[in-house]
């Protein structure tokens, strides 16, 4: 299957990424690369299996417990380009 | 031309477990901004989630609830997409393997048994919240990231607002009843998007659906689907065809504005998340959920019907809260009462007490022992219908019984034959001018009695009263 810039394009829209023209050529080579290694996997023989879960290992589960052991400071603060009032500060979002 | 609308619903509705449903983090409602946060559910590098058993228990409990089949093998996907509110970048939700499938939803409308298929059930996380009031920008508040949500997605069986309404309403309750949600519309407990779409009249084809988002109450859902219907009449009135869209409802306002149009409608690029593995509900894990389900709103509605002589209303109001009803079907299996005499003191008394101190059933003292107590009470006599209301008000309050309140408070009825015809008979002695006016044919009944009641301090059986006067007076 090979990647059309026209799909290069949709995933830019959908990544919210500006792309210029430059870089659609490497980039439909590497994404060339990384679906054909998809279709390899597609192209196994599997036998019979059939499942769409994967069920060799289940239920990893945690009981119901509140643990708080972050502060906005410590977590966010650091992390964040900028903080205010205890949050990321964002361009106004108005949908 | 006539045409009949075709609703579908996505209703999410957010789970009362108290941490989140990958972290441990609280899902406590109103707490400053971010101090519900962890790695996890900020989407930090390399933190992993873990899913909270509870999650699983509740969602297969609405699928039960529901007649859903559970599926006793499921997974979880990552949604994809790009918003402030979603630092991951996806939404951990389920794709194709939901919890719950196939189920059926039934409610009343005027009066008409109606029923609304479900396509399915899934749980996921919830998003943050973008507040645009705290800065000259917008802050990010990641508390409600990762609050665990089930979405109920229905199948286009509904045909009016009234229909989407009751559907809507029997859904709340259900959750309710199984005490999987706290139902707090105005703190966005319970959310839906709608589906709307057109046919002719006994047309059998779908239409083209427009979706709408941003519905956060029941009233509100009526209102933009009567507009989203009108709308597209007006449009395919006129000659214009119905693009496939999602539109925003604006409750204020009260119309829709196109959001996203059909070029550039969202996608999410499911994948099965490869940090977290299946979840299997055991024979064992099922058999509790099972356990755990009560008998169902619309069961009890239809009972209260039926079988206690109730009226539409009467059932419906019962029905709606768990704590009352269940109150009745107590005192009503006592075998000491009628039921309905139980229903009557739970709607009336009960419910203004209620709503005049704003609290809950269980918030209070009073139970279906001690209200049957006080029903008996009044029943054999021992105290009248309006003492009865006062030792109510104690019952709520205290921990005492009916018998130690009406004690307490003497309220005790005079019912002593030889006593309350002394009371009479002293009554119309002093009284010379109102029997003047009864052998001159005037009703001076009620004066009479009333004069009664007050020698006798309140006290005085008024049935007894009535029989006594009524024969003292025949003797003049």
């Amino acid at each position: 299957m090979a990647i059309t810039r026209q799909e290069i394009e949709h995933i830019a829209v959908l990544a919210r990424l500006d792309m210029s023209g430059e870089h659609f050529d490497h980039l439909a080579d590497d994404m060339q690369g990384i679906v054909g290694m998809v279709d390899k996997l597609q192209a196994l023989d599997l036998g019979d299996i059939t499942d769409v879960i994967n069920t060799e290992r289940k239920n990893a589960l945690r009981e119901d417990v509140v643990q708080q052991d972050y502060t906005p400071e410590e977590l966010i603060a650091p992390n964040a380009p900028d903080f205010q009032a205890g949050g990321v500060a964002v361009p106004r979002v108005v949908e | 031309m006539k045409y009949e609308a075709v609703i579908g619903l996505e209703v999410h509705a957010e789970l009362s477990t108290k941490s989140k449903i990958f972290c441990a983090c609280s899902t406590q409602f109103g707490a400053p901004i971010n101090t519900h946060t962890c790695p996890v559910c900020t989407g930090m590098p390399g933190a992993l989630p873990v899913l909270n058993r509870e999650v699983v228990h509740y969602a297969a409990k609405m699928g039960l609830a529901t007649g859903c089949t559970v599926n006793r093998l499921c997974k979880s996907d990552r949604k994809n997409y790009f918003y402030p509110d979603l630092p991951k970048a996806y939404q951990i939700s389920q794709f194709d393997v939901p919890i719950c499938e196939n189920g059926e939803v039934f409610f009343y409308v005027d009066g008409e048994k109606k029923s609304c298929r479900l396509e399915r059930i899934h749980f996921e996380e919830d998003a943050g919240k973008l507040l645009h009031d705290e800065i000259d920008g917008t802050v990010v508040d990641f508390n409600r990231c990762g609050v665990p949500l089930i979405e109920m997605v229905t199948r286009p069986d509904l045909h009016s607002s009234a229909e989407a309404k009751e559907f809507l309403e029997m859904i709340k309750t259900t959750l309710s009843y199984l005490d999987i949600c706290d139902c707090k519309m105005e703190e966005g407990s319970i959310r839906c998007d709608i589906n709307v779409s057109i046919r002719p009249e006994g047309s059998n084809e779908l239409g083209t659906r427009v979706e709408m988002k941003n519905v956060n109450t029941f009233s509100g859902a009526v209102r933009a689907i009567d507009y989203e219907i009108a709308r597209q009449i007006d449009v395919v009135e006129h000659g214009g065809t119905i693009q496939q869209e999602t539109r925003r409802w604006d409750d204020v306002k009260l119309k829709n504005t196109v959001m996203r149009t059909k070029e550039d409608a969202q996608d999410y690029r499911y994948f099965p998340d490869p940090d977290l593995i299946a979840v299997e509900i055991d024979d064992e894990w099922m058999q509790k959920i099972e356990s755990e389900i009560p008998e169902l709103p619309i069961s009890r509605y239809e009972r209260y019907l039926n079988e206690y002589g109730m009226t539409a209303m009467e059932a419906r109001q019962l029905m709606d809260s768990f704590a009352k009803a269940t109150m009745l079907d107590q005192a009503a299996a006592s075998g000491k009462i009628k039921p309905k005499a139980a229903a009557n003191w739970i709607l009336s008394d009960v419910s203004k007490y209620l709503n005049d101190k704003g609290v809950e059933l269980e918030q209070t003292k009073l139970t279906a022992q001690k209200l049957v107590d006080l029903i008996v009470l009044i029943d054999g006599g021992t105290i009248s219908g309006a003492a009865g209301k006062k030792v109510l008000t104690q019952l709520f309050e205290t921990d005492e019984t009916a018998e130690q309140i009406v004690e307490r408070l003497g309220l005790k009825q005079v019912s002593d034959e030889g006593a309350i015809l002394a009371i009479v008979q002293d009554v119309l002695a002093k009284n010379e001018k109102a029997v003047a006016d009864f052998k001159a044919g005037k009703n001076v009944t009620g004066f009479l009695v009333g004069q009664c009641m007050k020698a006798s301090r309140g006290q005085g059986n008024p049935q007894i009263i009535n029989k006594l006067l009524a024969q003292e007076l025949a003797k003049l």
